[in-house]
Formats: structure tokens, C-alpha cells, sequence
């Protein structure tokens, strides 16, 4: 595969402990591909370990035929690499605008992200601080999009958010990805992520311990996957 | 009284630069730095060593502010590098570190002996009401209100400013957003570092100080900076001004002139007092 993220055997420590090991892992572009696992499994590691925010302790990690695993965090962003971290990680003292323009100033910038949430244009000039947790996430990524990413790692999208608010923000996902983007998504909502995911991987204690197509997940009630990541989550999730 | 009061206004304009300066670094990068007057007096002495060796003064001046300069990046570099992650007050207390290295260079470099600085301000006076108004005084309160006021505009409305306030609150997800906030903190280091030797040239001809009685300026403006709590420049100024005018004031007055130098540290008791007034007895440690 030459387009697309490509994740070769690494390993990622948190100090001397090491959470991810050997992980492999494709994320073509055009497609939404899903991580999924228990709590403390390593998912947020790996996407950190990815993103560049803990150094590869081994193994290497590729956007198309390019080798970024060396290369430091913010560098990683103008490659092509976006990373959305866990929690509202707005500015939250700076408003919608402001919040954008730390990545870019134009207003062409600005008209792509209104466009894509025109909630956000209301309340572009309104503390991001300010904003209800929905909009905070639209924001979030609206921002990520103004790196003009190829590659989306997403960290729990729907944390804390009501379930009208995670059917829409999903529906943005595929667009995006429809559009060419590669997408690499960790969602406690386990089966709202299966339904628009194409591939997905599942960790346990830090490694991938099973690899599927979205649909066979879903379809297959009688996998080991489902009573862990549908069973619980199907009970209080939203309706795809 | 009121002479003395005008006349204290130079050294208030240095507190309040150093204010500034103190203000900015805390809010912007989360350090608190103990050594920020120890930057400008190591600036100020490179230019009146350079100025002893018949270097032109112009050139003495730029020489001290890229010495400063420079010192000041490398030390927020050092602090980013090795103290990036830990909390505030580990990196704080790394300044406490930068203080004692500097007093030390200092005091091999240049002695301490108080040097006869020469004054970058011609010298000239005028009568404003019957009070005796100095240009010095002048040019210190203007460059003073002209470094908050731009420092203001430059966080407020650049892209500049909008991405320091970001590495404020969050720089690990301003990095993610593909900007280099190390770079971005060096590069305030280094500018809080040329800002502190500007406020040790003002102050410097008016005291003939040595290297430590210098540095040791970073109290009044880390009181100027506690006033603004660490977060609001032009309370930091104004305090600082207000300092240098009460110590201004303090000087003319007959058995408080000896003890003026204490008047930061007063000041500093009542505000922690005043500051804490709401707190339960022992529940803030």
C-alpha cells in the first residue's frame, strides 16, 4: 500500500512501561477505520505513539511511501497527519475564529469550516470555553481540517455527547472520508463506529488481537468481539 | 514628596518593564521567572563593559541586548528541553537555578564593585506645576506604557498572539495543530530577556548599581506581577509604577529613607493577605 497510514510493529512505552506492542495497522485513505477495545487497553497510547506525542520505542509508521516515526509532533501535522486528542481540547479562553486561526487566518479557511458546521458561524466571535460540548467537538475538528490533513486519528468523539450530537458529528466523519480522507477512529460507542467504519481492529493489553470488516462484526452476534464491544455499549448508545 | 514621587518613577518604569516581562513568561509559558532581572543586568553590564572599552554606545547597546537575548532563549530552550512536562513550579524553581548561575557569572565577569553608569537620556529637566520633571523620567514612563501597549496589541489581534495564548492553555494540542510551541517559547524567553536589559539601561545611570543589587530588582516586579496575578499587564505596570513611586516617596521622608528597600516585601505580605483573605486556615497547603 503506498497511500494511506501505515503502522509496522510499534511499540510505544509511557515511561519504562511499555502499553503497545507490535502493533500492526493500515489506514487507507477514503476509509473510516475503527479501533476498538476495553478501557486500558492501549488505544489512546497508540494514537499518542502515532501522532508523535510518545516517541516509537520500535517499529516504524508511514503516511504513503514517507517514514515519519523520526519526525517531531508539529512536523507531523504538515504532513498530512491530524490528531484529535480525548476530551474538549478547545482554546478555551479564545473564540470560534480564534480557535481556527491558530492554524490559519484566511478566510478561506474560516468558509470551509462554517460551511461544514454552520452551527459554529453563530458563534464565531463566542469563547470556545462557552460553547456546548457538541459544537466544542465540531470546533475540534474544524480546526484539525484547516491542517488540511490526508490522515484523521480521532480519540473518542462522542465522549460526553448527546446521542443527536454523535449521529451528526459521524455523518461528518463519512463525508470526510468520502472525500478521500483517512480516517483512524476510537469510539466507545462501539457499534455507531462499526456502522460507518470499513475495517476495524481490536486491542487488548496492548496489542491487536483481532482485525475484521465493520459489517462482519456487526452481522456476526456470535463473535468474541460482540458481547465485549456491543453488548454494553448497544444499551446506551445512539440509534445510527 | 512629590519630587520624590516623580523621581521614583524611573526605577517604577524598570519594575513594571520587569513586570512585563515576569507577567508575560508566566502567563504565556508557565514559568515564574526568579533570574528575569538577573537577564537585564547581565544585558546592561555587557553594554557598559563594551561602553569602558570604547565601544561606540549604539553598538554596546545592541551588543547587551542580543547577550540578554540570547542568554534568555538558551535558558528557556534548556527549561523546554528538560523540564518541558514537569509542573509551574519545577520549571519555576529551575530559574532559581538560572538566578544563581548568573550571580555567578556576574560576579567573576564583572566584580561587585557599583560601576558609574552612563545614561542613555540626555541630561535635561523641566518645571511641571513647581515639581522638577526629568526627560529621563519622561522616556522611562513612555517606553514603559509603549512595550505594554504593544505587547497587548501583539497577543491580542496577530496570529502571533493568538498562538502563544493557545500554548498558554494547551501546548501539546497546538504542537498536534502543526506549530512549534518550543520555538514559540524560546522565542518569548528571549524576548522578555532584551525587555529586562531596556529596564536595567533606564534604571542603571540613576543608582550606579552593582550586578547582584540588580537582579535583585526581580523582587518589586515579582510583587508588580503578584498585584496583576501573574496574569493582567497593565495592573503589572501600574503596580510597578506605584512601587517605584512610594519608594521614591519613601526615600524623602526622614527614618523610612534606610528601610525603603523593604517596602516590596511589605507590600507582598499584605497582598498574600489580602489575596488569601477567603481562605480556610490551612486548607490552601
Amino acid at each position: 500500500m503506498t497511500s494511506g497510514l501505515r503502522v509496522e510493529g510499534l511499540t510505544v512505552k509511557r515511561g519504562d512501561l511499555t502499553i503497545c506492542r507490535d502493533v500492526d495497522l493500515t489506514v487507507p485513505k477514503g476509509e473510516i477505520t475503527v479501533l476498538l477495545g476495553a478501557n486500558g487497553a492501549g488505544k489512546t497510547t497508540l494514537l499518542d505513539g502515532i501522532a508523535g506525542v510518545l516517541p516509537a520505542a520500535a517499529g516504524s509508521i508511514s503516511i504513503g511511501a514517507r517514514r515519519i516515526d523520526a519526525i517531531p509532533v508539529h512536523r507531523r501535522a504538515s504532513l498530512g497527519l491530524s490528531y484529535v486528542e480525548q476530551g474538549r481540547s478547545v482554546f478555551s479562553r479564545l473564540t470560534v475564529v480564534q480557535n481556527l486561526a491558530v492554524v490559519d487566518r484566511s478566510q478561506h479557511t474560516r468558509d470551509k469550516a462554517f460551511e461544514l458546521f454552520p452551527r459554529l458561524a453563530d458563534k464565531r466571535n463566542v469563547r470556545a470555553g462557552l460553547l456546548s460540548g457538541g459544537e466544542q467537538q465540531m470546533l475540534i475538528i474544524a480546526r484539525a481540517l484547516a491542517t488540511r490533513p490526508t490522515m484523521l486519528l480521532i480519540d473518542e468523539l462522542s465522549l460526553g455527547l448527546a446521542p443527536r450530537a454523535v449521529r451528526m458529528l459521524m455523518d461528518t466523519l463519512v463525508k470526510l472520508a468520502e472525500s478521500g480522507m483517512g480516517i483512524l477512529l476510537v469510539e466507545q460507542f462501539a457499534e455507531v463506529a462499526l456502522r460507518v467504519g470499513t475495517t476495524a481492529y481490536v486491542m487488548e493489553r496492548g496489542q491487536i488481537v483481532h482485525t475484521d470488516a465493520c459489517s462482519t462484526i456487526l452481522q456476526d452476534h456470535t463473535s468474541r468481539i460482540s458481547p465485549y464491544y456491543l453488548g454494553v455499549a448497544s444499551r446506551q448508545q445512539p440509534e445510527p | 514628596m512629590l519630587d520624590g514621587i516623580i523621581s521614583g518613577l524611573v526605577s517604577g518604569s524598570t519594575y513594571a518593564i520587569l513586570a512585563v516581562c515576569v507577567v508575560v513568561l508566566y502567563r504565556l509559558v508557565g514559568v515564574l521567572n526568579f533570574g528575569q532581572a538577573a537577564l537585564g543586568a547581565l544585558g546592561a553590564y555587557v553594554c557598559y563593559a563594551l561602553v569602558g572599552a570604547e565601544v561606540s554606545l549604539a553598538l554596546a547597546v545592541f551588543c547587551g541586548l542580543a547577550v540578554a537575548s540570547v542568554t534568555a532563549g538558551f535558558s528557556g530552550w534548556v527549561l523546554a528541553r528538560w523540564l518541558g512536562e514537569p509542573s509551574a513550579i519545577a520549571r519555576s524553581v529551575g530559574t532559581v537555578v538560572l538566578l544563581i548561575l548568573l550571580l555567578t557569572a556576574g560576579f567573576r565577569l564583572f566584580g561587585d564593585s557599583p560601576r558609574a553608569m552612563p545614561s542613555l537620556v540626555p541630561e535635561a529637566s523641566f518645571d511641571l506645576g513647581g515639581v522638577r520633571v526629568s526627560l529621563s523620567t519622561v522616556i522611562a514612563l513612555l517606553v514603559t506604557i509603549a512595550i505594554a501597549g504593544v505587547l497587548s496589541l501583539l497577543l491580542r489581534y496577530t496570529q502571533l498572539g493568538i498562538r502563544l495564548e493557545a500554548m498558554s492553555e494547551r501546548p501539546l494540542t497546538v504542537q498536534l495543530l502543526g506549530v512549534n510551541s518550543r520555538q514559540l517559547a524560546v522565542g518569548v524567553w528571549a524576548a522578555t530577556g532584551l525587555l529586562s536589559t531596556l529596564a536595567m539601561l533606564l534604571i542603571a545611570p540613576t543608582r550606579n548599581p552593582t550586578f547582584e543589587s540588580m537582579s535583585f530588582l526581580v523582587v518589586p516586579a515579582l510583587v508588580a506581577g503578584l498585584l496583576g496575578a501573574f496574569s493582567n499587564v497593565w495592573i503589572a505596570v501600574a503596580s510597578g509604577l506605584a512601587i517605584g513611586a512610594v519608594e521614591g516617596a519613601g526615600a524623602r521622608i526622614e527614618g523610612l529613607a534606610d528601610y525603603r528597600g523593604a517596602i516590596p516585601f511589605a507590600i507582598i505580605i499584605v497582598a498574600l493577605i489580602w489575596l488569601r483573605r477567603r481562605e480556610v486556615w490551612d486548607a490552601a497547603r
